[in-house]
């Protein structure tokens, strides 16, 4: 079928637009995420909103308001990560996977006292952007502006904690109150992140995107744009292949990104005299 | 290094050596007495109130037939809760107990319950279970060809058959001959009563049978479309009608994008009024595409599990069919 | 009447239990150069990341400009050189102009910048990611971006370990010049003695506890200073402060 065709359909605007928008909010994130080593926070949020449904679906929450009503639970487990990490005898990493464990096992216990996998908590594990509707797409829409307001705002301070946490401190600059916000964001963005590409690879959306861009970008401004711009990219490329190949689009959305990341470490390796300042 | 120092470090050492025996002594004694302390566990005795046949049924249209056949000679329960898909089923430990303690253990065939024999391996030995695949001697669709076979993750296998045989009501009347053969063989002294009991039910059967076929005779459209999984193809068969589904089996994975495409296109080309979501099932894929078309929705429930609200309401099998036809009726446009 | 840039009040701080600074309390007079020294471990870098409010103390106060340093607001008036960063290590994306337009906060002025990349000779490096500079232009990057909002206060914590001597006296060079003739206060730590001796004209000499605080001329008097450093090293040290103001 012709890709005129494809794009002629109101779901698959819908579902190229929802994802656009939640892959940008995720790649922007991501990449203070990344430069920071907490690049396995989506890995751990996601597991936890994998125990979040899992609840929601268990005290019976309407299927279409899920992702809405599995928030809370995420928005709080996004705070223990960062309350166990600032903790001197838990590393970060390890922090992740205690929130990690609890959030899938806790989903685990669940789902067998609602009675058995639930059909649908299986449906979140690997996302269903092409049947995203109208108030989802709103969503989107709405956490896009709040993600990019509060990234224009805090650009200064968010730079400065990224780079050396203790020098943002020396500069009067409330670390704990920027740490807060970015967990928090991060975790709304996991949770929309599971609508594209399911829990399985709410990671892929935070991280691979940065990382591509990191190849071949040298100022942090450019570094967050081209990181949104290969996000989106994916989206668009990955929905249009998953028709064009009958394969799921979640799973084909990830795969797009590793293939620009792959490209872009191509382009690394053979442009050493541009390397360092390909894209500023 | 001083003598002296040296002498003190080793005593040091040595001191360390000779206490830390006693911790791993600790261990050793509580890992002995620990099986002993939980075999000490009684087991919850389940009440066998008033001599009742217990009969173990795992899906609802086995566990319904059940509860008429046995009448008030049985007390069945039905293994599935509410709303739960016995395609990938967890059985927990606690419930192969109280299957071994039953007489009766129904389940359809080992298609759908492929579980199943892991089950009656652990029950059957030392105890007086029989189990009863009820579906035994009816053949089975194979799922259609031109479907690309879905291999799913957390199935043990994958099923290449389409396992809603009780929605072809021939069938139906062939499982309740199953289960009545069944309670005859451990209970003769009551073979009447369940042979009663059977051919009542199946007339009922039979005559739902004819009352789809009159109704759906007259049909502005002949074909079933379905956004949801493969269910109906006995029924459609056995009425002559055709039937599309999104998904193939079972639908915890995303659906085929092209087959989305596929039907929507079918509806839009068809200019159907009408499509039909799962009863139980996330209505999400239903709605984008009803929403796309502009086609209305409308339910069909498979039988094979109910919500808990209609469970606590006492819904019946061949209530759920008499929707069903309902349902039919106005989404084919039948006179 | 000069006003007290710094003023540390009883100031103690524990890492994991351990005292690491105990019961300080000094201040720093506007327009005077101070040197912090004392051996490793000291809590000289544990000292300055309290006057910051990097590190909270267990007890004491600390005022920056004459306000506490809980409602402290006016930061641009510091600029800090900290001990080195890992991020220099990595290939951290953010070219030099962006770090050193971190030092001039919210009302970053792009030509103030580019005046301050000039001052410190590496304008010609500022699209260049800041890992990819040598040692010594990471520094100038650094103090760029501390002086770039015109700081009243330089805090400087060992910012010439590992710096070539030529660099190092210009370096020190210039951090006279501003606290000269702009009256820009400066801190200075370090445990190099001879920099101490040629530019500092206070000296604050810390090992948990305040050793000794006051000018080089009690220093060189100091018979307590003679037993730590040894009447040799504190002989050279004095000489050469004396040859300095001589």
């Amino acid at each position: 079928m012709s890709l005129g065709e494809i794009l002629s359909f109101a779901f698959i605007q819908r579902a190229i637009l929802a994802g656009s928008l939640i892959a940008a909010v995720c790649s922007i994130l991501g990449v203070f995420l990344v430069l920071r080593r907490m690049s396995l926070i989506g890995d751990g949020l996601a597991h936890t909103t994998f125990g979040s449904v899992a609840v929601v679906l268990l005290l019976g929450a309407s299927p279409l308001y899920v992702t809405l009503a599995a928030l809370p639970l995420v928005l709080i487990s996004s705070l223990a990560i960062l309350k166990l990490t600032s903790s001197k005898k838990i590393f970060g990493d390890a922090a992740i996977g205690v929130v990690s464990s609890i959030g899938i096992a806790a989903g685990i216990v669940l789902a067998s006292l609602s009675g058995g996998y639930n059909v649908d908590l299986f449906s979140y594990l690997f996302g269903n952007i092409l049947t995203v509707n109208q108030t989802e797409l709103l969503l989107s829409l709405v956490v896009f502006a709040v993600v990019a307001g509060s990234v224009i705002f805090f650009y200064q301070d968010l730079f400065a904690v990224t780079f050396d946490e203790e020098l943002a401190r020396s500069m009067g600059i409330k670390t704990n109150r920027i740490n807060i916000i970015l967990f928090l964001l991060t975790a709304v963005a996991a949770v929309l992140a599971m609508k594209v590409t399911g829990i399985m690879l709410v990671s892929a959306m935070l991280i691979l995107p940065p990382l591509t861009a990191l190849q071949l970008t040298v100022s942090f401004k450019a570094t967050i744009a081209v990181s949104a711009v290969f996000s989106v990219l994916s989206v668009i490329c990955g929905i249009i292949f998953s028709f064009m190949l009958n394969i799921p689009a979640g799973g084909t959305i990830v795969i797009c990104n590793v293939l620009f990341l792959f490209i872009s470490f191509v382009i690394r390796k053979i442009l050493p005299a541009a390397n360092s300042q390909l894209i500023n | 290094m001083t003598a002296n120092a040296e002498e003190r470090i080793l005593k040091y050492i040595a001191g360390e050596k000779m206490r830390s025996h006693i911790p791993s002594i600790m261990a050793a004694v509580c890992l002995l007495l620990l099986p002993l302390l939980i075999s000490c566990q009684q087991p919850r005795e389940t009440q066998k109130p008033d001599n009742k046949i217990q009969i173990i049924a795992t899906i609802f249209p086995i566990y319904d037939m059940a509860r008429n056949i046995g009448g008030d000679k049985v007390q069945v329960t039905m293994l599935l809760p509410p709303a739960t898909d016995a395609h990938n089923y967890e059985l927990k430990p606690g419930e192969i107990v109280k299957i071994s303690k039953a007489d009766l253990f129904l389940y359809l065939n080992m298609e759908l319950e492929n579980w199943a024999h892991k089950v009656i391996a652990a029950t059957t030995s030392g105890t007086k279970l029989l189990p009863v695949e009820t579906g035994s001697g009816i053949t089975m669709l194979p799922l259609s060809g031109n479907h690309e076979h879905e291999g799913e993750a957390g199935h043990h296998h994958a099923s290449k058959f389409d396992p809603h045989i009780w929605l072809d009501f021939s069938n139906a009347c062939k499982m309740v001959d199953n289960i009545a053969a069944a309670l005859v063989k451990i209970d003769p002294r009551n073979s009447g009563y369940y042979l009663k009991n059977a051919a009542g039910y199946k007339n009922k059967l039979t005559s739902l049978d004819n009352k789809y076929r009159a109704e759906l005779t007259n049909c502005q459209s002949r074909t079933i479309l379905h956004a949801g999984h493969r269910a109906f193809a006995y029924l459609a068969n056995r009425y002559g009608l055709s039937y599309y589904s999104a998904y193939n089996v079972s639908a915890d994975s995303e659906p085929e994008p092209q087959k989305i495409m596929a039907l929507i296109k079918q509806i839009k080309d068809t200019k159907t009024r009408y499509i039909y979501s799962e009863d139980l099932i996330n209505p999400r894929l239903a709605q984008t595409i009803a929403k796309e078309t502009g086609a209305g929705l409308l339910k069909l429930n498979n039988g094979h599990t109910v919500s808990r609200a209609d469970m606590s309401q006492g819904i019946t099998f061949l209530a759920l069919m008499e929707e069903n036809l309902v349902n039919l009726k106005k989404g084919l446009q039948c006179q | 009447m000069s006003v007290n840039v710094i003023s540390v009040e009883k100031l103690t701080f524990c890492f994991n239990g351990i005292e690491v600074l105990q019961d300080i309390s000094f201040a720093v007079e506007k327009g005077s150069y101070l040197g912090v020294a004392g051996p490793n471990g000291s809590g000289k870098s544990t000292l300055i990341k309290n006057i910051l409010g990097i590190l909270q103390p267990r007890q004491g106060n600390v005022y920056l400009f004459g306000q506490p340093l809980a409602s402290f607001r006016e930061w641009n008036k510091i600029g800090y050189l900290p001990q080195r960063l890992a991020a220099l290590n990595t290939h951290f994306p953010g070219t030099v102009r962006e770090i050193v337009q971190l030092g001039a906060g919210r009302k970053a002025d792009s030509r103030n910048i580019s005046r301050v990349l000039q001052m410190m000779e590496i304008e010609h490096l500022s699209s260049r990611p800041i890992g990819e500079l040598s040692y010594g232009q990471q520094q100038r990057a650094m103090l760029a971006r501390a002086l770039a909002s015109k700081p009243e206060l330089l805090i400087f914590d060992e910012p010439t370990t590992a710096l070539d001597p030529q660099t190092r006296e210009n370096f020190y060079h210039l951090t006279h010049d501003l606290n000269l003739q702009q009256g820009t206060t400066i801190i200075l730590v370090t445990h190099d003695t001879g920099v101490l001796g040629n530019y500092a004209r206070r000296l604050l000499y810390l090992d948990k506890k305040i050793i000794f605080l006051g000018t080089f001329g009690d220093f060189c008097a100091s018979a307590e200073m003679t037993d730590i450093f040894g009447g040799a090293s504190q002989h050279i040290i004095c000489h050469q402060h004396d040859r300095r103001s001589a």
